[in-house]
């Protein structure tokens, strides 16, 4: 009964969960190509901070 | 030697493979949810074996699709990494929902034996297909949208659940945990069904969140492919899948697909969604007759 009410707490939060971590994970390795392209290879700046979590909101 | 029986299978294996092969050609969909009814009623296979081979079938479209869809650059991949876990966790609960209603046995519904998964299977089938049916015909009613005019934002946008997120193809704002959901969703009815679930996310992607048609057309593909392969390892698990079967009718298909995509070049679009209508209820009214059979003779 336990291990029932468990899967289906799983299958209720894991799905939402990785719908909120995907999505900022996914902002995070857009905006890094988007810089890395904007840059010439070999000479990479450094971001500022506000740069470095652009995605914030977004999510 | 094969037997005269056995022919008669492989060319109406490929016949069908053909057949929904050339449909899924002309109209952009998979086809599982025509496939696996069809599988059940035409080669008299249990319900829950026609989900997993129809699942398995479904690689091969999904793979071609996918790669298709790549080529093109379409469709919101985002939506796609985000909707992956949900239906990876709801075709596993789909598939163990098959199972046990196989484990289930029969009922007697007025002194007429009927299997568990047969009944509540070609109920949801039928339930599903007159939904599509519903869709497409008031769809073909629907004006298009000029090319270039912004796609307006669907009323899924206004659920404020939060995280909200951007998508960046299409500049809508979504709940990314209602589109983990939606992939519980459609990996259910992948699972349970043996279907691609396009023909569940579409209208979601298209009238729910508002994307244009070819966005639509190429979000979900990787959770097609996903979906596919884990489905059918669990149908597998359970004996569900016939590996001949599939690959028969994947070679099927591959020839139909082709010539889908050729005549739908040269045929009326608008007349092409009125046939699929027809051939959706008429596939409906063949589960339904199918149902109705067991339950009265």
């Amino acid at each position: 009964m336990r291990r029932d009410l468990l899967y289906v707490a799983f299958c209720l939060i894991f799905p939402a969960l990785w719908g909120i971590i995907s999505a900022l994970v996914f902002d995070r390795c857009q905006s890094w190509l988007a810089r890395r392209s904007d840059t010439p290879a070999g000479h990479a700046r450094v971001p500022s901070a506000e740069e470095s979590s652009p995605d914030m909101y977004h999510i | 030697m094969a037997s005269l029986p056995d022919i008669y299978e492989f060319s109406g294996l490929i016949a069908l493979g053909a057949g929904v092969g050339l449909i899924a050609g002309m109209f952009g969909v998979g086809g599982g949810f025509l496939l696996t009814p069809l599988l059940a009623l035409l080669f008299h296979l249990p319900l829950e074996v026609a989900v997993g081979t129809g699942l398995c079938q479904m690689i091969g479209v999904a793979v071609a699709a996918y790669l298709r869809h790549r080529r093109l650059g379409q469709g919101e991949v985002k939506l796609d990494w985000m909707m992956m876990a949900g239906s990876l966790v709801g075709v596993g609960l789909g598939a163990q929902t098959v199972t046990a209603l196989a484990d289930k046995g029969t009922l007697v519904i007025n002194g007429h034996t009927i299997a568990w998964a047969k009944l509540v299977l070609s109920l949801s089938y039928i339930v599903l297909l007159s939904g599509i049916a519903f869709w497409m015909a008031r769809d073909s009613r629907r004006p298009s949208l000029p090319p270039g005019a912004p796609a307006r934002p669907g009323p899924l946008t206004r659920l404020r659940l939060p995280p909200m997120t951007r998508l960046p193809r299409s500049g809508h704002t979504i709940s990314a945990p209602f589109v983990g959901y939606i992939g519980l969703l459609m990996g259910f009815l992948s699972g349970l069904l043996g279907i691609g679930g396009g023909v569940a996310l579409m209208p979601i992607l298209l009238y729910g969140v508002g994307l244009r048609v070819h966005m639509a057309a190429g979000t979900g593909i990787l959770v097609l492919l996903a979906t596919s392969v884990l489905g059918t390892i669990a149908h597998a698990r359970a004996g569900h899948v016939d590996l001949e079967m599939a690959m028969t009718l994947l070679v099927g298909s591959a020839i139909g697909a082709q010539i889908g995509a050729t005549l739908t070049a040269r045929l009326d679009g608008q007349r092409l969604r009125g046939y699929f209508v027809y051939l959706v209820v008429l596939t409906t009214l063949a589960v339904a007759w199918d149902l109705l059979r067991v339950l009265l003779t």
